[in-house]
C-alpha cells in the first residue's frame, strides 16, 4: 500500500484541478505522486462522481435582493452617500453651503437695515 | 493636506480583503453588503444541501445575515477568518434547525441530482443516475463531520485550509479526514451494492468505466 499521506495530497490535488475545471491536468497530477496508478484510479472515479453530483443549488435573485434590501436598505442616505464622495468634491459642496449662508444672511441684514431707513422718516413726520 | 479622510466608494470597496470589510462594516452598511454579495451563494448552497429545501434555507441564510450584522461589531479575527466565522455561525443554526424540530434531512434527491453528463443512450443516463443517486444516499449515512467536509469542499468550493478553518482542524488533519471519507463512500456503495445484489461495477470495472459494459 502506497504511503497514506503521499496518497492523501495526490486526492486533494486531483480534487482542486477537478474543482478548478482543469480535469485534462489529473494525468499529469497523478504521474507527480509515488502512488501506483491502481490505487488512484477508483479514488479519481469516485471524486468525478462526486464533482458531478454535488452541484450547488442557486438562491432566487428575489430572495437574494429582499435580504439585501432588508440588510443594508437601498443606497443609503444622503449623508452616507455625501461622506463616500472624493474630497475635493466634500470641500466645494462645504464652501458652497458657506458662501450661500453667507450671501442669504447679508441679504437678509441689507433688508432689514433698508426696511429700518424707510421706517425713520415716516416715524418724524 | 488631506483634510477629510477618504471612504472607499462601492466599487472600490469590492477591491478590498474580507479582513479590511470586516473593519469598515463595523460602521458602515455598504461594506457589509459587499460582504453580503461576496458569500450569499456560497452560504446558501450549503445550507440547502444541509437542510434540503428551498423555503427552509431561505430563512436559515437570512438568519445567518441577520445574525453575523448584528454582531459583526464584537467580531475580531483572532485566526478565525470572516469566511469561516460565517460558515460556522451557518453550522450552529443548521444544527439547532435540525435539533428543535427533531427532523431529519429531507432531501429532494433528483434535485440535487447534476445534469446528466454524457448522452450515450437512456440505459447509460439511466445507469449514471443510478449512481449517482446511490452516492447521494451513501453521503447521507456518513458521520455529520464528514457530510459537512464534502458539501463545504464540492458544493461551496472551498481548499482544505479554509474548510479547516472552518471545522477547527489543521489543513493536514482535513486532507487525512478527506482521505478516510472517500475510503468510507466507496466502502459503503460496495456494500449496498452486494446487498441488494444489483450488477453494479466492481472496483475493477469502476477503474475502467467504460470495459465494464462488456462484463
Amino acid at each position: 500500500m502506497a504511503n497514506d499521506l503521499e496518497l492523501q495530497n495526490l486526492l486533494s490535488a486531483v480534487t482542486d484541478a477537478l474543482l478548478e475545471k482543469q480535469s485534462s491536468s489529473i494525468d499529469g497530477i497523478v504521474d507527480r505522486y509515488a502512488v501506483p496508478r491502481q490505487e488512484v484510479d477508483n479514488f479519481v472515479y469516485l471524486i468525478r462522481q462526486l464533482h458531478q453530483t454535488l452541484v450547488g443549488a442557486q438562491p432566487s435573485q428575489r430572495f437574494v435582493k429582499r435580504l439585501q434590501h432588508d440588510l443594508v436598505g437601498s443606497n443609503g442616505n444622503l449623508v452616507a452617500r455625501i461622506r463616500y464622495l472624493p474630497p475635493r468634491v466634500q470641500i466645494a459642496a462645504g464652501l458652497a453651503v458657506v458662501a450661500g449662508f453667507i450671501i442669504l444672511n447679508r441679504r437678509r441684514l441689507a433688508d432689514d437695515s433698508r426696511r429700518e431707513q424707510q421706517e425713520v422718516p415716516a416715524l418724524q413726520q | 493636506m488631506k483634510l477629510f479622510k477618504r471612504k472607499p466608494k462601492q466599487h472600490d470597496l469590492t477591491q478590498l480583503e474580507d479582513s479590511e470589510l470586516v473593519l469598515l462594516a463595523k460602521d458602515s452598511q455598504q461594506a457589509f453588503g459587499v460582504l453580503y454579495e461576496r458569500y450569499i451563494q456560497k452560504i446558501y448552497k450549503y445550507i440547502y444541501y444541509r437542510t434540503g429545501n428551498h423555503q427552509d434555507a431561505e430563512d436559515l441564510t437570512a438568519a445567518v445575515f441577520h445574525r453575523a450584522m448584528g454582531h459583526i461589531a464584537n467580531y475580531t479575527e483572532r485566526g478565525v477568518p470572516f469566511q469561516a466565522w460565517l460558515y460556522r455561525i451557518a453550522h450552529n443554526l443548521v444544527a439547532n434547525w435540525h435539533r428543535d424540530r427533531g427532523r431529519r434531512k429531507v432531501i429532494p434527491l433528483e434535485e440535487f441530482l447534476g445534469p446528466d453528463t454524457h448522452f450515450d443512450g437512456p440505459d447509460s443516463i439511466a445507469e449514471d443516475k443510478e449512481e449517482r443517486t446511490q452516492l447521494l444516499a451513501a453521503i447521507n449515512r456518513l458521520p455529520e463531520e464528514r457530510q459537512q467536509l464534502l458539501y463545504l469542499k464540492f458544493v461551496s468550493n472551498l481548499s482544505n485550509l479554509e474548510v479547516g478553518e472552518i471545522l477547527d482542524r489543521t489543513e493536514g488533519a482535513i486532507k487525512s479526514l478527506y482521505h478516510r471519507t472517500l475510503i468510507a463512500l466507496r466502502e459503503d456503495i460496495e456494500m449496498q451494492r452486494t446487498r441488494v445484489g444489483a450488477p453494479g461495477r466492481t472496483v475493477d470495472q469502476q477503474t475502467h468505466p467504460k470495459e465494464g459494459k462488456h462484463g
